[in-house]
């Protein structure tokens, strides 16, 4: 199975460690990264060279007053939202560079975001160091939440929101399926901090990292276990994992700067590329279209990686 | 040309009329954007009349008449309504129409009020004073008043509680003859009962400030600018008061006579005025009769002239003691009087008589200082050495009698057994305590200082001897501090700020829990004295008492913190929140604590249904607009009113969770059982599918729907009158009955 494991391009730019990375709805043209430098860079990686510093930078985002944790593109490509220690929720009009609307009500910073809901005015789902997710609406001009999900002991690390689902994964260890049809909540104890979830596009697994160097797939439907992925290091900072070419393979960073890959269905490591310097490799993105990637890692660069050719 | 101003114009300042004082700022609005207080004219019709609440009135005619409100109608939109009245045979009118229409029902809150206010009565303001009008009032000292409490005193509480009531005397009662009156004679009513009797009251002592330049006992001549030290002092009598009994004019200070209150006619200079009036009522100038009689004659007559001798020979009190006639009843009294009284008008103590005069050596020696006591000398010490070794009273410096009553342990009830007082027959509830009871009882309170229980020997003996080391360690269960032994073992323990007092508290446990020797001390602090030791293990008492873990349901209820609270000792290095390469660290893994079922499972990775929950979740409506989704079935209805377990949601899975995760008081099988037996009784039946409707079970609503209540009737009521034979068998005795 050949798995895309050369190094197409290196965007620099960040002054800090990079903390997450996203790819751009649709075809997937652009890179988002936000940074410890309270910045976040659009990127084009196929206007990029590895040797020209900055080459492939867009646009630069500046607004947060702390550091940049995690963000989310809407649909349409028009709006992105960014969450980071400043505990607001920033929409962000991705052309004018400004900031369209700023939540605050989060007690603490705000580690994961993500877009959900039909259509241009959605909902933005955050979830936070307070043990809260928050629910914003993007619609009206309330600055409440529709709704805050306190169901968490600890805080919450990782948020993934698929159709009328809303995965979260917090520090206390638990995986919690929040299914707005039917209204239950569905809880699994996977027993250590959770760093990642992210939902398969089928929507009956779950891919979860935690602190334990391990990243499972856990069933949806029935909380059990149906592979794990070893072979990384991840006992203390939040590595983020994803499913990549079609859900075929899981992608994750590691402590000791190195991107695994694992096959999904036998669990076996299929590649392991060296990058970002040996320092922690600490966010993986997915090009939904192409067969692309990229990774962020606490050098302040972000590989993105092509097939070989 | 000056032009009327158009209303647009006037309207456009208004504000500027309403605050008109305003010169700096921007003035408030006004209260009512409505309404105009501009006092500009308002057609009666717009008028409106309002109560203190703001609401439309119907006013009588002098309050708004009836403009108020709807105009010309009686304050409704409608107007008036007569009232009617429906009675069919199905529905009939049950409490008739008031027979009578009374004032009230005209009243609006208001007049109600009014009405309420009038009838309450209440003293006027005269009464308030101490029984004085209200002219003697305003002579009163303000700053007098401020000493002065009016009303009962506590003193006068307190012994209206003991039984006693005013004009009585203070004391225990006395057998006696009843006094019916002056007129009888003392000796003389052989015939008469003995009755028990309050004691007589004893005078106050008044002391009378003597602030003239006048003899003593010599009120001087009656004239107008003095009336008012006439009448403020009652006791000095006027010149021309005719007394018999005491020398005329002549008081002992401080000893007041009732019998001057029987004064004679006075009779004055030139009469007496209006002006002249000294206040008491027996002395109407204007009064007809026989005792008055009028001066004609300026100068006076011989009456006059006596007067003024005996107003002078009562400077002489040699002349006082002429012979006069003493009738036979004076006599005695006087012969009673003989004896001397104390200043409260009792007689002495046996065997003590009163002196006449002061102590001749006191009085010698306290003569300006003729014969000083002698100097003690400079290198004078005494003999008899105060004992630094025991902790003799004499050694303490001086308490005052109030702190160390107030520091006595003595109660009541062992004071009076000190004094040997008979036991008073109030009892309390440790009266009726079994002494094991009793024990039970101080144990659970920690209290040992209860009183004795039924049949125990009071201890009031013991507690005066001298306590030993041991028993002052104050009492804590076993059971108690053994629990509280095995939470500072698994981990926490108080006064982690403090190893030493925490040694001690253990110490302490480990004594009461019986792990050390019997008669072991705790631990003592260097250098405190045994009060303080005692303080502290009562500390100790009662933090093992909350600190010890909790049992039962309580427990189940809270978990323990997964990290300590930060003291100030530690010294923990905040920026552990950073790594070397200054990316903040997000996670932090939590520390060990104790796991539950899931998290066990969920380590040896059994990852299924053990460490899979369900909960039930409240999307809100417009959350899930948003999604373009249902809102699920249990969200249909309103979920803040819904309890979490009443949703009619079909879902089996999430009712078993809810149903398992409740605490059933009565076992579900229990319940089932109880329904078998049980067959005939429907009400139980029905009872116990509302409690199964409670747990999410649909046919439970559908039942608890079917039972109708039916206001109109009661059964109980209306149930068929049961035999006389029941009511005998009930209210049973005959005896009333006949």
């Amino acid at each position: 199975m050949s798995f895309p494991n050369r190094l197409v391009t290196k965007l620099t730019g960040h002054t800090g460690p990079v903390h997450c990375v996203t790819y751009s709805s649709l075809s997937g043209q652009y890179i988002l990264t936000g940074s410890s430098d309270r910045l976040i860079h659009l990127y084009n990686p196929l206007k990029s060279s590895p040797t020209v510093p900055k080459s492939g930078l867009i646009q630069t985002y500046s607004a947060h007053g702390y550091e940049v944790l995690d963000i989310a593109v809407s649909e349409d490509n028009a709006r992105f939202a960014s969450v980071g220690g400043d505990r607001q929720v920033f929409l962000w009009d991705v052309g004018s560079a400004r900031t369209v609307r700023r939540w605050g009500g989060h007690g603490g910073r705000v580690n994961a975001v993500g877009f959900g809901g039909e259509g241009e005015g959605g909902v933005i789902v955050s979830g936070s160091f307070d043990a809260t997710v928050r629910i914003w609406d993007c619609k009206s001009s309330s600055m409440k939440p529709i709704q805050v999900l306190e169901q968490a002991r600890d805080s919450v690390s990782s948020l993934h929101v698929v159709g009328h689902e809303i995965v979260t994964g917090s520090v206390d260890g638990r995986v919690r399926v929040y299914d707005l049809r039917m209204g239950m909540l569905f809880v699994d104890v996977i027993g250590q901090p959770i760093t990642s979830v992210r939902q398969t596009r089928d929507g009956n697994a779950v891919l979860v990292s935690t602190l334990d160097s391990t990243i499972r797939l856990m069933d949806k439907g029935n909380g059990q276990l149906l592979q794990s992925y070893k072979g990384h290091t991840n006992t203390e900072y939040r590595i983020r994992s994803t499913l990549g070419m079609a859900d075929s393979v899981v992608i994750s960073g590691s402590e000791d700067g190195k991107l695994y890959a694992w096959d999904l269905l036998e669990g076996k490591v299929i590649g392991t590329m060296e990058a970002h310097e040996g320092k922690v490799a600490s966010a993986v993105a997915c090009n939904g279209v192409r067969k692309e990637w990229a990774s962020a890692g606490v050098d302040g660069t972000v590989c993105v990686w092509g097939m070989p050719e | 040309m000056a032009s009327k101003r158009s209303l647009a114009t006037f309207e456009a300042d208004l504000q500027a009329h309403q605050s008109p004082y305003v010169i700096h700022g921007t003035p408030l609005p006004p209260l009512d954007a409505e309404t105009r207080d501009d006092g500009s004219y308002v057609p009666i019709w717009k008028q409106e009349v309002t109560d203190e609440q703001g609401r439309k009135r119907l006013h009588g005619a002098f309050t708004g008449g009836f403009s108020a409100g709807y105009f010309n109608t009686v304050g409704s939109k409608e107007g008036w309504t007569p009232s009617t009245f429906i009675s069919s045979r199905a529905n009939r009118k049950k409490d008739a129409a008031p027979a009578q229409q009374k004032p009230e029902d005209f009243m609006d809150e208001e007049d109600l009020a009014e009405a309420e206010e009038a009838m309450k009565l209440q003293t006027t303001e005269s009464f308030g004073g101490l029984g004085s009008t209200a002219d003697e009032k305003m002579q009163h000292d303000s700053f007098m008043d401020v000493f002065k409490t009016t009303g009962e005193t506590m003193g006068v509480k307190l012994l209206k509680k003991m039984g006693w009531r005013e004009g009585q005397g203070i004391g225990p009662k006395i057998r006696r003859k009843a006094q019916l009156g002056d007129d009888q004679d003392r000796d003389g009513g052989g015939d008469q009962q003995m009755h028990l009797f309050a004691p007589e009251n004893s005078d106050m002592v008044s002391i009378i400030k003597k602030n003239d330049r006048k003899g003593l006992g010599f009120g001087g001549q009656g004239k107008l600018s003095e009336a008012p030290i006439a009448e403020s002092s009652p006791q000095i009598g006027d010149h021309g008061r005719e007394d018999d009994e005491n020398s005329a004019g002549f008081r002992t200070l401080g000893k007041p006579s009732k019998i001057n209150k029987k004064s004679s006619v006075r009779k004055g200079g030139f009469g007496v005025g209006i002006l002249n009036d000294n206040g008491s009522d027996d002395e109407d100038p204007y009064q007809m009769g026989p005792q008055i009689s009028y001066n004609r004659v300026i100068g006076g007559n011989k009456k006059n002239k006596k007067k003024l001798e005996s107003g002078r020979s009562s400077a002489n009190p040699l002349v006082n003691s002429r012979p006069v006639f003493v009738s036979k009843k004076a006599g005695t009294a006087k012969g009673n009087s003989t004896f001397r009284r104390c200043h409260d008008g009792r007689l002495p103590l046996d065997g003590f008589v009163l002196s006449s005069s002061s102590d001749p050596l006191s009085s010698i020696l306290s003569q300006d200082g003729k014969y000083p006591p002698p100097n003690i000398p400079p290198d004078w010490k005494s003999s008899k050495k105060p004992s630094t070794l025991t902790s003799s009273p004499s050694s303490q410096p001086y308490q005052s009698a109030a702190t160390v009553a107030a520091a006595s342990k003595l109660s009541p009830k062992s004071r009076a057994t000190l004094l040997g007082e008979t036991q008073l027959p109030g009892k309390s509830v440790f009266d009726f305590l079994t002494p094991d009871a009793r024990s039970r009882i101080a144990s659970a309170t920690n209290n040992q200082n209860l009183p004795p229980a039924l049949g125990e020997a009071s201890k009031s003996s013991s507690s005066s001897q001298p306590k030993t080391l041991q028993s002052l360690i104050p009492n804590l269960d076993q059971d108690t501090a053994m629990r509280a032994l095995g939470r500072g073992t698994t981990g926490w323990m108080p006064y982690a700020e403090d190893p030493a007092k925490r040694a001690r508290y253990r110490t302490f446990l480990e004594i009461r829990a019986g792990l050390r020797p019997e008669g072991t001390l705790p631990d003592r602090p260097p250098g405190t004295t045994n009060d303080d030791w005692v303080v502290e293990m009562n500390e100790f008492a009662r933090a093992a008492q909350i600190f010890k873990p909790m049992t039962g349901t309580m427990a189940t209820r809270f978990t323990s913190s997964s990290s300590a609270p930060k003291l100030a000792t530690d010294n923990v290095k905040l920026d552990s929140t950073t790594d070397s390469d200054g990316k903040p660290q997000l996670l932090t893994k939590p520390t060990g604590k104790t796991k539950t079922p899931a998290e066990e499972a969920a380590a040896v990775g059994m990852y299924g249904p053990l460490t899979r929950s369900v909960e039930n979740f409240y999307p809100t409506r417009l959350l899930c607009k948003r999604f373009n989704v249902q809102p699920p079935a249990h969200v249909q209805v309103d979920p803040g009113n819904a309890p979490p377990g009443s949703e009619a949601g079909g879902n089996s899975e999430s009712s078993t969770v809810l149903s398992q995760k409740r605490l059933e008081l009565v076992g579900k099988k229990d319940m089932d059982e109880l329904r078998m037996t049980g067959g005939g009784m429907r009400e139980f039946v029905q009872s116990s599918e509302v409690i199964e409707g409670n747990t999410g079970d649909e046919a439970g609503q559908s039942t608890v729907g079917a039972v109708v209540v039916d206001p109109d009737r009661n059964e109980a009521l209306e149930q068929e009158r049961p035999g006389e034979a029941v009511f005998k068998a009930i209210f049973g005795s005959d005896s009333e009955d006949d």
